[in-house]
């Protein structure tokens, strides 16, 4: 499954060989050509900054399919269709989204330290957007259910800020296309999309389920 | 890390027990022209590859030498180089105040080979001077400015150079002009560069000069205008339609050279006639004139909109030394207690004392100098990373749903 960490540095499995750490490298050179992490006496800029940014992308281990799910549970036509469907047991619906765009963001606040010695806060931003079309998608007792189509383009950027406002610098950028059928796997059991719906498997879909189809 | 404090510490004591020893005054009226030192030059050659975040490349000074100044010869337009300046051996940029000891250029390979670049840090070997670096920021959002640094009042300007910050969105700027103005300032002309077309363009930009204090020295500029030459138009597309788009390919190649007894340390190019022909059009800014070997060296090539004329100078910075005190032979101003004074065995204990510290000093530097060829700092760095707090969510002003 594809994560955030590949959408912005490339695929370690599958990739090109040494891609991914190259961009890793790539982006701590930027972050010393452009002065974003203070100096430390102890250690070269660059080791600094290579290891800074080894963990922020160990932390950027985030599967896009989560991201997108996370989406659905918190604004969606496919929310609304989990409720009903919780509460008339035995219901399933088909929702269908021509488009559907919710960005996320996650923020991090890690601390340089070197020998022992914070040098400074560094604040990590990455954002993502979303942009799921044609999502065709069945929901019964609570859970997405099925999947039928939908295409998702996602873009992420990563910035690090430093303690200076003016050491705010974009370091990554990626974007991929996929089929989210592919990335987001429903399994038998299908995916809760609201609290009550955690312990519930989705039962099949009723012949006669209720439909719902684009206005 | 170089430490020169020891060595340094050690000298003086030196001094100061011959001084006692002998009786003779350090300083008295008479002068004398003292040698500034000689210039060395250490220069990097490097190959690299298309990159798409600047990459540093550092030459550092010897042990024993004093940074004055540097450059670059990058041989292509597709070498942007983003800044020029005094560093650390580890391509830090010197924090104003501080000294530094190596020279680094951060540059971009916007092409798709491999290209070659050479950078070179002017060193003064055999001086007592010490160098010291002055610097100024400012981020700005004009689409040209000047930015100047001075040196501080009883030190000379040796070199200087630039450091331009740049992030995709906000853009950066490139220097059209990095050159000595007046006695004590060193100048940058700057235009904006655009990145994201959706924000506003801003630059931060550095402006270094070098100062060297110790030496009773002065510096003098010698300018040379470089014309550049035009060749002929080449022009290419165009059809019953559209006209042709034509471009003038223009280039100079120019050494400023000190006269004879002057000490190149350093020089920089100012536009002035007309608009440099690119961004990336400076492809040579270096004191390492393969031919003359004490001259600055500035080479332009690129594609001009026009055949107006373009005019760059030249500015190659000479240093010479001064009238200086020297020692004299004359009778002492500070004189030893004498023999009516505190006993000898008192002196005695007091000179043995002094050259037990210096022992241990020596021995000291000697351990660190042993220390450092081993590489243990380097090894027993410790880098952690603590993630101090993180939150992720979604922004709801962004969500859209179309069903």
């Amino acid at each position: 499954m594809t994560t955030v960490r590949e959408l912005l540095f490339g695929d370690v499995v599958g990739g090109r060989a040494g891609e991914a750490a190259d961009r890793v490298e790539q982006a701590a050179e930027q972050l010393v050509g452009v002065g974003a992490l203070p100096a430390a006496d102890e250690a070269p800029a660059l080791t600094v900054a290579r290891a800074f940014m080894t963990r922020v992308a160990q932390l950027l281990d985030v599967e896009v399919s989560d991201v997108l799910v996370g989406a659905w549970r918190t604004r969606s036509a496919l929310l609304d269709a989990a409720r009903r469907t919780h509460a008339a047991p035995g219901t399933s619906e088909q929702v269908v989204i021509k488009a559907y765009a919710l960005p996320w963001e996650y923020e991090t606040e890690l601390d340089l330290v070197v020998n022992g010695r914070t040098l400074t806060t560094v604040t990590v931003l990455a954002q993502a957007e979303l942009e799921v079309t044609a999502l065709v998608a069945t929901v019964a007792a609570g859970r997405l259910a099925r999947l039928g189509g939908g295409d998702c383009r996602m873009t992420a950027r990563l910035r690090v800020r430093g303690a200076d406002p003016q050491a705010d610098v974009q370091v990554a950028q990626g974007e991929r296309t996929f089929a989210v059928p592919y990335e987001v796997k429903t399994g038998e059991r299908g995916i809760p999309l609201i609290e009550q719906a955690r312990d519930v498997p989705a039962q099949a879909p009723a012949p006669q389920a209720q439909t719902r189809t684009p206005a | 890390m170089r430490t020169h404090s020891l060595p340094r510490a050690a000298a003086a004591l030196l001094a100061a027990l011959l001084c006692a020893f002998s009786g003779a005054a350090p300083v008295s009226a008479a002068t004398m022209a003292a040698p500034l030192g000689t210039t060395v030059l250490q220069s990097l050659d490097t190959e690299f590859g298309p990159t798409r975040a600047p990459r540093l490349f550092t030459a550092a000074c010897g042990q024993g030498e004093e940074l004055l100044s540097g450059g670059w010869a990058g041989f292509s337009p597709f070498v942007e180089v983003l800044g020029s300046y005094p560093s650390d051996e580890q391509g830090r940029p010197v924090a104003p105040g501080g000294r530094p000891s190596a020279w680094t250029v951060a540059a971009y390979n916007r092409g798709k080979d491999v290209l070659q670049l050479q950078v070179t840090a002017a060193c003064l070997a055999g001086s007592d001077g010490q160098p010291a670096v002055a610097a100024a920021t400012d981020t700005r959002a004009d689409q040209a400015f000047a930015l100047a640094v001075a040196c501080p009042d009883g030190t000379v300007r040796t070199g200087g150079g630039f450091r331009s910050e740049w992030t995709p969105q906000l853009g950066g700027a490139t220097v059209h002009g990095s050159f000595p103005s007046g006695d004590t300032d060193w100048t940058l002309d700057v235009r904006l560069t655009p990145g994201d077309p959706d924000v506003k363009a801003r630059a931060t930009v550095t402006a270094y000069a070098v100062c060297l204090a110790g030496p009773k020295a002065r510096a003098e500029t010698v300018p040379v205008d470089l014309g550049l030459d035009k060749a002929e138009p080449v022009c290419t597309g165009g059809g019953d339609i559209f006209a042709p788009k034509c471009v003038v390919p223009r280039s100079g190649t120019a050494s400023a050279l000190c006269p004879a007894g002057l000490t190149l340390t350093g020089g920089g190019y100012q536009l002035l006639e007309g608009d440099l022909p690119g961004d990336t059009a400076v492809l040579v800014a270096t004191p390492l004139d393969p031919v003359a070997r004490r001259g600055w060296t500035v080479a332009v090539r690129g594609d001009a909109p026009t055949d107006a004329p373009i005019t760059v100078r030249l500015s190659a910075v000479c240093v010479f030394a001064a009238e200086r005190p020297v020692l004299d032979t004359g009778p002492p101003i500070v004189t030893l207690p004498n023999p009516t004074g505190p006993s000898r065995p008192l002196l005695v204990a007091l000179v043995g004392l002094g050259g037990l510290l210096l022992l241990l000093l020596v021995a000291l530097a000697l351990w660190r100098m042993l220390r450092r060829d081993r590489g243990e700092p380097a090894a027993g760095v410790g880098v952690e990373v603590v993630v101090r707090s993180g939150r992720s969510g979604y922004r709801l002003d962004g969500f859209r749903e179309d069903l």
